[in-house]
């Protein structure tokens, strides 16, 4: 498998500024000391609850966002280390595809220059292959041509997901980061979209990082997951193995939050987990899920236990495991 | 593909999605609904009528003196509104002040307005230390008094109506530059920002062709407003002699060359003060509805 | 009329006159929840869910809205009939309603302690210190770690699902708790704060028998808390039954689409494509008389586009207004066989 992009010990971490005189800035570490790769033509679903850092990571490796330490590797050269024009150009490969349907798209703009934009940013056609492309590119994420002149507030939220799935496919990218893409839709859009995305995928051979909190919804689009907590991967393994085996007592958790969709012994469920999901700033020591995980042992407390690989491409952070 | 073409565009109709045109013919539909706005838009196209028109409304000439009739009392003779104390018509003047007036608050808000616009795009996309010192400079400004500014600046550059209109546009700049600035800080946390960021648009993309035109409401009800306040600072300065010079027939001016007949001749005061009142009353009704309609947190 | 029912709604129709013309919200509602019974309605937004609620406790903005019809009995009197001040002293204490986003429903100056104890000493003539001891027991039932201690902490600084649990303990803390009106409670929250306020509200409901309306868009929160379900869309009911049938046997095409529709349904374990309903809610502004989910409707027939179906009963505790299923219903029942169709399997 070829690697397309490289994380290596990524750190963004955000420093709160006090208003207040004499008060210690207080340190938000969103991502902190991630390692991962993702390979061409992959699905890698990277899921996690609130503050877990997971849309920080997605527009850090975007570069619409600092990085406080670490490499990003895109083809084997670094992101950040690229020129302004390099930048530009590399720009045109990596898209992305936002959550809300409602701020993603500017309010001003007539989908028809939406999705001429990228194309005009980049100096790319003449008018009437922008055109042709904005057609073809409507028509395939299922908007009839003849709404260009429209507003996107005259858009239902999925017809907006659409629109902004095209404005991500105007440049032909090879790499698309879903933040969230399909959150804010009914599930019934919900459906339409994941199967357009995934039908695009069959015929682009993109790759994407699909970043969600729900997990039945990762579950279903990926080819590989990640799960996040407090901004550290605490398990990563191929979809099929996460589902069938999975070894962190978080990504059990999460699992078990789930809701079913049968109401059969709902009665006898499994004690859920609790406790809050604490706060990034002061993650708890240690283990950062110690606090509220079930088998949770002293060492936990002491020391955060390295990603290790189980069996093969199957990686757990516990020290359940070592 | 799987997705077919969808024909049925049209959202789902709740209640709060209720645009259906464009925003500004939303906000024009909306306006014609508004009472206070439609009365100021009305006296607004009434002081630019009477200012493009000026000559065809009166056969008199503004500057056209006749000491005989000196101080001729209204709704007497020809002169409706009477003559001042050089037996100018009264009407013919006030309708030429708006002539003078219609300059001022548009020269002087575009002033305030580009230069504000300038300043708080850039201290409010920017942030950071540019921000930080740019806002710091601002806040010095504010805590000038207004008027007070305005003197000083007109008194370096010396009295006349143009250094006035600097001096009154110069002094507005920080009010600008603020409004600017927190709808910049608003609009970018915007999703489509980003999105734009992504593709590799530029900072001055992102800024004058998408942050500006979403941030222009607010920029649009303070400049109506300023327009109204450059012209009774403008009358402020005429009349203490430091804004347009005699004979020139500006409001103001008017006043304060013939503030010494106020017991003997009270229409020579009295009627440049009222063209200067409903003007003004003019340009804050239509912005306090412009507000209405275009700030989203006074709608539902 | 049944003494086990606490609430009947009959034929309600809500609209909203907006400047685009009428939209139609609910249109010929009825249901009824039983005492300590929980009532989920759920539906895609726009399906009148909200509206509905709403109208129990008259939260309807008037204008832009209006009750056209219907009567809303609770407790033997007609609810839209009974003036501001009668209705505002049910509010919060027969009828309390749990939102979405917890801190909008808390005064956010005082302290939550001091909060519920007002509750309390509304109802009851009772000093502040008992009224606070009921509060940290109220606060210990709710499952709130350290009651003591956050009785004295300010809304902003609980987490979400803290909040949550305040809102309901507030519910609580009326004598004889009427009905709970639950309006995605969850929606905002993380999946495993969601999985604890989903069985917190499921325990309750074994422990004092609270009756509750629940309104979700998610079918797994309807299936892990839910006696009874009404499945709404574009302002109708189009399936009413227990939980169990429902998900056993879901009958309406909506139903079933809805359900297809989720990623989590086993039947994708092998699957890439999902079975998703095709095209977009009709526009509420524009439609008549048909069923609206006719346009997305696999199953749909000329009759469809013409009239709203009547109620077909598939069992005693299972309705269903669906042309197709009907008409499936009459030739089964010829045939010897009860059973509607489950999709075009």
């Amino acid at each position: 498998m070829e690697k397309l992009l490289e994380v290596k010990n990524l750190k963004t971490y955000f420093t709160l500024k006090s208003e207040n005189f004499g008060v210690k800035p207080e340190v938000v570490k969103a991502v902190n000391d991630l390692s991962f790769e993702v390979n061409k033509g992959e699905i890698l679903g990277i899921v996690g609850e609130s503050g877990c850092g997971k849309s920080t990571l997605g527009k850090t490796i975007l570069k619409l966002n600092h990085k406080s330490g670490g490499e990003i590797l895109y083809n084997g050269s670094e992101i950040f280390d690229l020129s302004d024009k390099d930048l530009k150009d590399l720009r045109k490969k990596m898209q992305m595809v936002f959550q809300d349907p409602f701020s993603s798209l500017n309010p001003r703009k007539k989908v028809g220059s939406l999705l001429a934009q990228p194309m005009k940013i980049h100096n790319m056609g003449t008018k009437e292959e922008i055109e042709a492309k904005i057609d073809k590119i409507m028509e395939e994420v299922g908007i009839n041509p003849v709404y260009k002149g429209r507003f996107p507030h005259q858009f239902s939220g999925g017809q907006r997901q659409r629109i902004g799935i095209a404005r991500a496919l105007m440049l032909d990218p090879e790499f698309i980061i879903c933040d969230e893409a399909v959150s804010a839709l009914d599930v019934s859009i919900q459906a339409q979209v994941l199967n357009l995305l995934l039908d695009l995928h069959d015929k682009y051979k993109f790759t994407y990082i699909f970043i969600a909190h729900d997990l039945a919804v990762v579950e279903f689009i990926s080819t590989r997951i990640l799960v996040m907590y407090l901004g550290k991967i605490v398990e990563s393994a191929d979809k099929n193995e996460l589902v069938k085996d999975h070894l962190h007592p978080y990504t059990k958790a999460l699992f078990d939050a789930f809701p079913v969709t049968d109401p059969k012994g709902r009665e006898n469920r499994e004690p859920v987990l609790m406790g809050d999901v604490p706060s990034p700033i002061n993650p708890p020591s240690g283990c950062h899920f110690h606090p509220r995980c079930p088998r949770v042992m002293d060492k936990c407390r002491l020391e955060y236990p390295p990603l290790k690989e189980v069996s093969p491409g199957h990686k757990v952070a516990c020290w359940l495991y070592e | 593909m799987n997705t077919e073409i969808q024909e049925n565009t049209k959202e789902k109709s709740d209640e709060e999605s209720a645009e259906k045109n464009s925003l500004f013919k939303e906000a024009v539909f909306q306006l014609k609904g508004n009472k206070s706005a439609t009365i100021g838009f009305v006296i607004i196209v009434g002081f630019i009528l009477m200012a493009f028109l000026a000559p065809w409304l009166t056969p008199f000439e503004p500057n056209d003196q006749d000491i005989s009739i000196r101080k001729t009392a209204p709704f007497i003779t020809s002169h409706i509104l009477g003559t001042d104390d050089l037996g100018r018509d009264l009407l013919t003047r006030i309708i030429y002040g708006s002539r003078v007036s219609l300059v001022i608050g548009t020269i002087s808000v575009s002033i305030s307005l580009s230069f504000g616009i300038l300043i708080g795009l850039i201290s409010g996309f920017y942030g950071g230390w540019v921000d930080r010192i740019v806002m710091r400079f601002i806040d010095i400004m504010l805590a000038i008094p207004y008027v007070l500014l305005t003197i000083v600046i007109v008194a370096l550059l010396g009295p006349s109506l143009v250094n006035a209109m600097i001096a009154i546009g110069v002094s507005q700049i920080p009010q600008y530059a603020r409004v600017v600035r927190a709808s910049v800080l608003a609009e970018k946390e915007n999703d489509y920002i980003t999105a734009e960021r992504s593709l590799g648009a530029s900072n001055f993309e992102l800024m004058f062709k998408s942050i500006l035109p979403n941030s222009i409401a607010p920029i649009f009800v303070q400049a109506t407003l300023g327009v109204g306040d450059a012209i009774l600072s403008s009358a402020a300065l005429s009349f203490l002699g430091l804004g347009a010079q005699p004979p020139t027939s500006e409001w103001g001016l008017m006043i304060a060359s013939s503030r010494e007949f106020v017991t003997s001749a009270w229409w020579i005061v009295t009627f440049p003060g009222v063209a200067i009142l409903l003007t003004v009353l003019g340009f804050n009704l239509l912005a306090d509805g412009l507000r209405d309609v275009l700030d989203p947190r006074m709608k539902d | 009329m049944d003494k086990d029912i606490l609430l009947s709604m009959e034929d309600i129709s809500v609209s909203f006159y907006t400047h685009r013309g009428i939209v139609k919200a609910v249109r010929n509602l009825n249901l009824q929840i039983k005492k300590g019974e929980t009532l989920a309605l759920v539906g895609e937004s726009g399906c009148g869910k909200s509206v509905t609620a709403h109208t129990i406790n008259q939260l309807i903005p008037m204008p832009p809205g209006k009750i056209e019809s219907g009567k809303v009995i609770f407790e033997g009197r007609d609810l839209l009939k009974l003036d501001d001040k009668e209705i505002a002293a049910l509010r919060g204490k027969r009828i309390s309603m749990i939102f979405q986003e917890p801190m909008t429903s808390l005064n956010p100056v005082f302290k939550i302690g001091d909060q519920i104890a007002d509750v309390f000493m509304a109802h009851e003539d009772i000093k502040k210190d008992e009224a606070m001891e009921k509060t940290v027991k109220l606060l210990e039932l709710v499952k709130i770690p350290a009651p003591e201690r956050r009785i004295k902490d300010y809304p902003h600084q609980l987490s979400g699902g803290m909040r949550q649990r305040v809102m309901i303990a507030m519910a609580l803390a009326s004598p004889e708790p009427g009905l709970l009106i639950a309006d995605e409670p969850t929606t905002a929250l993380d999946v495993t704060i969601q999985a604890q306020i989903l069985r917190l509200i499921y325990d309750l409901k074994q422990d004092i028998k609270m009756s509750v309306l629940l309104i979700t868009h998610d079918m797994g929160v309807v299936a892990e808390t839910a006696d009874r379900v009404i499945v709404m869309y574009a302002g109708r009911k189009m399936e009413e039954a227990d939980v169990y049938s429902l998900f056993e046997n879901p009958s309406h095409p909506y139903t079933q689409g809805l359900l297809n529709s989720l990623p989590s349904n086993e039947k994708y374990s092998d699957s890439t494509r999902l079975e998703a309903i095709k095209g977009t809610i009709p526009d509420l502004l524009t439609i008549g008389n048909e069923c609206p989910f006719e346009n997305r409707c696999p199953f749909a027939m000329s009759i469809c586009r013409e009239s709203f179906p009547e109620e077909t009963k598939l069992d005693d505790d299972h309705s269903v207004w669906c042309h197709y299923v009907s008409d499936q219903v009459r030739t089964h029942t010829r045939a010897g066989s009860l059973l509607p169709t489950r999709g075009k399997e």
